[in-house]
């Protein structure tokens, strides 16, 4: 049915008829018939281009499609009692409860899950890691003293932290994001867990876990620390990671030494492809592409996820462009072609990105 | 015999070691190995951490989980004696 019942002839009317409406002597009545079809030949040729656009295109124009029932996210928390068996963990909240646990960690990861989900859903439409609405599992107090979180494959898990180094590892909402984005970028573009791809890998996690702690704390690119993990690396003055300047996230620290990632190609680390490696520096040399997207998105200014997420977002889940062994180069390419897709290739947009990857002398 | 667990790895990778005197003997020592032995591959875990055996200047990647009942408590005392190693 017509919703435009205030125009007469916006409803559904034959082209003919526009057209000779179009050519009426009433100026009103014309200018009317002309707007329509003007629109009309719009949509017209919009429906044609998006026919065959693929998701990755769409999400590369910060296309969200039009969700007939809105979605929610879909949450459980399991409680690993300090033991190393993910089986026998007893499952201590569903979004279905009513009430919140009593275990801050459980609440933690509650909260950070729901600011996950809603930053991807929100912004990009996405419901969920694997965006067919998966639930996101969490599983706490993993192990005893465990001063760590990963993503097995399918769900998260996090350790209490040795309270002398580090706290617990639910103590960070970009942590928590970090270890949810390792499920996105399984389901979507999978990157290696080695070398360059793997490194490409870890930074995609850091820059969508310091976005999703940027948007809960409302905090613009001016506003916010930019840091890691301040939370679960224990001292004030530490951080797990610090993106606006790569290495100095700790210095001196009594255990730790200093933080060791770099910012620039030029410091690349070279380490072998192996569990001792660092599977070749993943953690290491993600500094490179984090301070990359750390200074196109101050230079942007504003918030973050506005324009430079809605670029990184587009090269998450573009598929036909990034492999899984992709390089830091090949993200060089793909995140300028989406700002030029998405703002036109003499705009801000487009030379804060290629500053960006210039400032971090990626070739 | 001298044998070192070594952990690696990590959302920051640290490198952790605690080491032990034991009176096993060869055939026991390959008993351990081959119950225990993973393949060294990250897979689809991301961050995870791993552990290896260093044994006669050998390294092997190992699951504690599949460590045999007559050995868990001299690993489990390896493993909550790990210290991080500094580096440089």
């Amino acid at each position: 049915m017509c919703k435009n019942h205030f125009s007469p002839v916006q409803c559904v009317i034959p082209p003919y008829i526009y057209d000779k409406l179009a050519g009426s002597a009433d100026n009103n009545i014309s200018k009317i018939a002309v707007n329509t079809k003007f629109r009309n030949f719009r949509f017209r040729s919009d429906r044609e281009f998006f026919k065959n656009t693929s998701a990755a295109e769409k999400a590369a124009l910060g296309i969200i499609s039009q969700k007939v029932e809105r979605q929610s996210p879909k949450l459980e928390v399991f409680n690993c009692n300090h033991l190393t068996s993910l089986s026998t963990a007893s499952l201590i909240w569903k979004d279905s409860d009513t009430k919140l646990p009593e275990d801050e960690d459980a609440k933690n990861v509650i909260n950070a899950g729901n600011d996950t989900w809603h930053f991807y859903y929100d912004l990009f439409g996405r419901n969920s890691m694997d965006n067919l609405g998966m639930i996101i599992q969490q599983y706490i107090h993993y192990d005893q003293n465990y001063d760590n979180a990963f993503w097995d494959g399918r769900r998260m898990i996090y350790g209490d932290g040795d309270q002398k180094i580090f706290g617990t590892f639910t103590g960070d909402i970009d942590i928590i994001g970090h270890e949810l984005t390792h499920g996105v970028t399984q389901y979507e573009i999978n990157l290696d867990y080695h070398q360059q791809a793997g490194a490409l890998n870890e930074s995609f996690s850091d820059i969508f876990g310091i976005m999703i702690k940027q948007r809960a704390l409302n905090h613009d690119v001016k506003q916010a620390d930019w840091l890691i993990g301040e939370n679960v690396l224990l001292g004030d003055q530490y951080a797990l990671r610090s993106m606006k300047a790569p290495g100095t996230a700790y210095k001196n620290h009594p255990d730790l030494g200093d933080d060791p990632q770099p910012a620039i190609m030029d410091d690349f680390a070279e380490l072998p492809d192996t569990a001792n490696g660092d599977w070749g520096g993943v953690h290491y040399n993600s500094g490179i592409p984090n301070y990359a997207f750390y200074v196109a998105a101050y230079n942007m200014g504003g918030f973050a996820w506005e324009k430079a997420g809605k670029i990184w977002y587009g090269a998450l889940t573009d598929k036909a462009n990034l492999k899984e062994n992709a390089t830091f180069s090949d993200l060089k390419k793909v995140t300028i072609n989406i700002a030029t897709e998405l703002f036109g290739a003499e705009s801000l947009e487009v030379k804060a990105v290629k500053d960006g990857w210039t400032a971090a002398k990626v070739k | 015999m001298k044998i070192t667990l070594v952990r690696t790895g990590g959302m920051l990778p640290v490198t952790k070691k605690s080491n032990t005197e034991v009176d096993w003997s060869t055939g026991e020592m390959d008993e351990l190995i081959n119950s225990t032995r993973v393949e060294d591959s990250s897979g689809q875990m991301r961050d995870n951490t791993q552990y290896q055996l260093l044994y006669n200047d050998e390294t092997f990647p190992i699951s504690l989980e599949k460590i045999p009942e007559k050995y868990k408590k001299t690993f489990d005392n390896l493993k909550n004696s790990l210290q991080i190693v500094k580096p440089g």
